[in-house]
């Protein structure tokens, strides 16, 4: 019988990366109103990239950099993307829904086709690999790392959202681009911050993915249908939101799949987001997904 | 060379050839003149190895003649199951072309030019449909190779049944082919699996493959995890029946999903669970799982049928995290299932700069036994002509090939066998095949690579078994002797 502690670590580890998968597309959705479907293929472009900057094959340097540059990678692919295409569409939501959706399956499947290990699984060395004994208990070094980078994600983007001008002025457009346009607040520059963000979470929650288990060209696709399972049930646009509904996700798929039945796994995240917009569409801390 | 399998047949094989030997001196000089001839309009190039054993120069009552065959492989450009079907399938039409069939020599089959058209199925049954009747219909082929994954062989059965085309199987085990052709021999007579042995007998070659070496190697209590796909239900099935009678314990047996990305919590539940192995079958869900048990350093031993670690190139994909996984495979780099089985490779990577996958050394095998029996056929039925294809089923029927580079002597079960026209097989001891691979790390073949080695059965061993340093075995544990 697996022990509770162990249970309890892997859904702290996995819900930790599910926070930092969420807290990408909730922003993007809190700013700009838009559900960005792309999101999970940023995640892909995080891990493409930390596997040609980390693997042995490639450039083999060292996994910290992996990380970096995935993250920057991301970060800048989504700006290219709100820059190129999203600024364009922005006032017809069906238009850009729609384009999210094909330019994420555009970019996996570039992936696919262009990249060495096609359609195989890839891996990186992991950043900080071996284990700890903490309180008796075995815990991966990557798990501590997930949940400490999660921790900090979280924290950062909470001061600057709240503390800095800038951050300031994300909240101003979220409430309302034109209020914000009134005092002086370039909604579409925001906009482009918020999406550079979004991109490099995306980024390195691809890269921890790689690290923690493989990475595969379409890896993005069940996190971004987690991630949006995630900021339902949390409320859309609601930062704190989505941390807890990633953990609500997280803990729920680790102990189904611990003690029902392994093949669970991704299943659960869907029964909650059935249930959750049929009782209480509007999530935990946020709007309602229908407005 | 091909043999008949039946007393009453070798005479009559042995008498049309000598016929055609003795007859050599005679027609020595229009032979001459012909040859020339379809020299210069076949494409055939002069080598010094167009004899056969005796030196006679053989017979080409087929000359003149271009037989078109058709490979049938998943994505043969840049999949390496497709890659080592089709690369195998040219390095066999070349040497037929170039040396003749085994055993009989000459050029081509019997005289007959062998020109190989290629067939993507990207691994789809519709798609695998459509490539048939492209390479039969269109391309003008006698009959086809190949077919990864058994939903494509049998998508194709009813194209087979209209065209009336033999098709060879190369890289599909499941058995449902095999049975169809027992149970409705008159439509469906045309197909034939040259290989891989069925998954039937794959799970009890895994059965007596435990039964032989779980004791020695230390696994008291094992583990098992099947992936919840179709074509390793016969693993489930068989190994649910039969493993408790052959470990002593078995303290975990699921069926782990297809889509499994993290296995944490599974493998927690193995190691919690004391056992020494974690008996798997994974087909699409392999390099997760390898990656994770190695970063993990699970305190128990993995292998089985793991079908990613057949792929030369996984040791790179993993970097290195392969290391001590073993798998049931059909022939390594390594290993001399037959005398032919290392030239073969050798010669394969040092064209193609790498190894093939199981169904590479299969599809080479199938093409030769293939024409093999059809130049057997033309011998002994004194024939002037390419065989019908009614012909050429009975020719595969009769026939046995021992000229392989996989199993030792292919013959095919008859129509009355439950699993028809598919390799017969008796048992791993016996036959040597299927051979259990390890990724290990020897120097001495590969200084930065790892090398699939072989460490059973005993007479395609090469390399004993390895067991993962970060585990901690007791003293008395054959890891430590």
């Amino acid at each position: 019988m697996v022990s509770f502690a162990n249970v309890l670590v892997n859904a702290i580890s996995i819900s930790s990366l599910y926070a930092i998968v969420a807290l990408g597309f909730t922003l993007i959705f809190g700013v700009g109103g838009v559900l960005n479907f792309s999101h999970g293929a940023l995640i892909t472009i995080g891990a493409e990239a930390s596997y040609l900057i980390s693997n042995q094959t490639n450039l083999g340097l060292h996994p910290a950099l992996g990380v970096v540059g995935g993250m920057l990678t991301a970060a800048i692919v989504a700006a290219i993307l709100y820059l190129g295409v999203v600024r364009f569409v922005e006032d017809e939501p069906v238009t850009l829904l729609i384009l999210t959706f094909i330019i994420g399956f555009f970019i996996q499947h570039a992936v696919r086709v262009f990249s060495s290990h096609g359609t195989g699984n890839f891996s990186v060395d992991q950043v900080t690999p071996g284990q700890t004994d903490i309180a008796g208990i075995s815990v991966f070094n990557i798990d501590i790392t997930i949940f400490l980078l999660s921790m900090i994600l979280i924290a950062l983007t909470g001061v600057f959202v709240s503390q800095t001008k800038t951050g300031k002025a994300i909240l101003a457009v979220s409430m309302s681009d034109k209020g914000a346009a009134i005092v002086g607040i370039d909604a579409r520059k925001i906009n482009l911050i918020t999406w550079l963000l979004a991109g490099a979470f995306a980024g390195i929650a691809g890269v921890l993915l790689t690290m923690k288990n493989t990475g595969a060209w379409n890896m993005g696709t069940q996190p971004l249908i987690l991630a949006f399972s995630i900021v339902i049930l949390g409320g859309l646009g609601s930062i704190k939101g989505s941390v807890v509904g990633a953990y609500i996700i997280g803990f729920t798929e680790t102990f189904t799949t611990q003690y029902i039945d392994s093949s669970l796994q991704g299943f659960t995240a869907l029964v909650l987001l059935i249930v959750f917009l049929l009782v209480k569409p509007e999530g935990l801390f946020g709007r309602e997904a229908a407005e | 060379m091909a043999e008949e399998s039946g007393d009453a047949g070798g005479n009559s094989g042995r008498r049309s050839f000598l016929k055609y030997a003795g007859a050599g001196g005679a027609a020595a000089l229009a032979a001459g003149c012909k040859t020339r001839d379809r020299q210069s309009g076949s494409g055939f190039e002069n080598t010094a190895d167009g004899g056969n054993e005796s030196g006679t120069e053989p017979p080409q009552p087929l000359s003149g003649n271009t037989i078109r065959i058709g490979s049938l492989a998943p994505q043969p450009d840049s999949f390496p199951i497709g890659q080592s079907m089709w690369n195998s399938t040219l390095m066999a039409v070349e040497e037929i072309n170039q040396n003749g069939v085994p055993g009989i020599g000459g050029r081509g089959i019997l005289g007959a030019k062998l020109e190989p058209v290629s067939g993507n199925t990207e691994a789809s049954p519709g798609t695998a449909l459509e490539e048939f009747d492209r390479l039969v219909q269109k391309e003008g082929c006698k009959t086809t190779f190949g077919t990864f994954l058994t939903q494509c062989t049998l998508q194709i059965f009813n194209s087979m049944k209209a065209t009336e085309t033999v098709h060879i199987t190369t890289a599909a085990a499941g058995p449902k082919p095999a049975r169809i052709v027992h149970e409705r021999y008159d439509e469906f007579k045309w197909h034939f699996r040259a290989g891989p042995i069925n998954s039937y007998d794959l799970a009890r070659a895994e059965l007596e493959f435990l039964d032989i070496y779980a004791d020695q190697l230390g696994w008291d209590s094992v583990a098992v995890l099947t992936e919840n796909i179709a074509p390793l239900d016969p693993f489930a099935e068989l190994l649910d029946e039969s493993v408790r009678d052959i470990v002593s314990e078995v303290p975990v047996f699921k069926r782990s999903s297809s889509g499994t990305t993290n296995w944490t919590p599974l493998f927690d539940e193995v190691e919690s669970s004391g056992a020494d192995l974690n008996l798997v079958a994974q087909a699409l869900t392999g390099t997760a799982a390898v990656k994770q048990w190695s970063n993990q350093n699970r305190q128990f031993e993995m292998g089985g049928i793991h079908v990613p670690s057949q792929v030369y190139e996984f040791w790179e994909e993993v970097s290195g995290a392969c290391e001590h996984i073993f798998t049931m495979n059909a022939v390594t780099p390594q290993t001399t299932n037959t005398p032919r089985t290392q030239d073969f490779m050798k010669r394969y990577q040092k064209r193609f700069d790498t190894f093939p996958v199981y169904s590479g050394p299969i599809q080479y095998d199938a093409v030769r036994a293939y024409a093999q029996a059809m130049a057997q056929w033309v011998l002994d039925n004194d024939l002037e002509e390419i065989p019908s294809n009614e012909d050429m089923v009975k020719a595969l029927e009769k026939y046995k090939f021992t000229e392989g580079i996989v199993l030792p002597e292919v013959k095919f079960t008859p129509p009355e066998a439950d699993y028809a026209h598919d390799p017969q097989w008796t048992s791993m001891k016996e036959t040597g095949v299927p051979v259990w691979q390890q990724w290990q790390i020897d120097r001495e073949v590969a200084e930065d690579y790892g090398v699939m080695h072989s460490f059973a059965p005993e007479q395609n061993k090469t390399s004993d078994y390895t067991y993962p340093d970060w585990i901690d075995y007791p003293s008395d544990h054959p890891a430590n002797q």
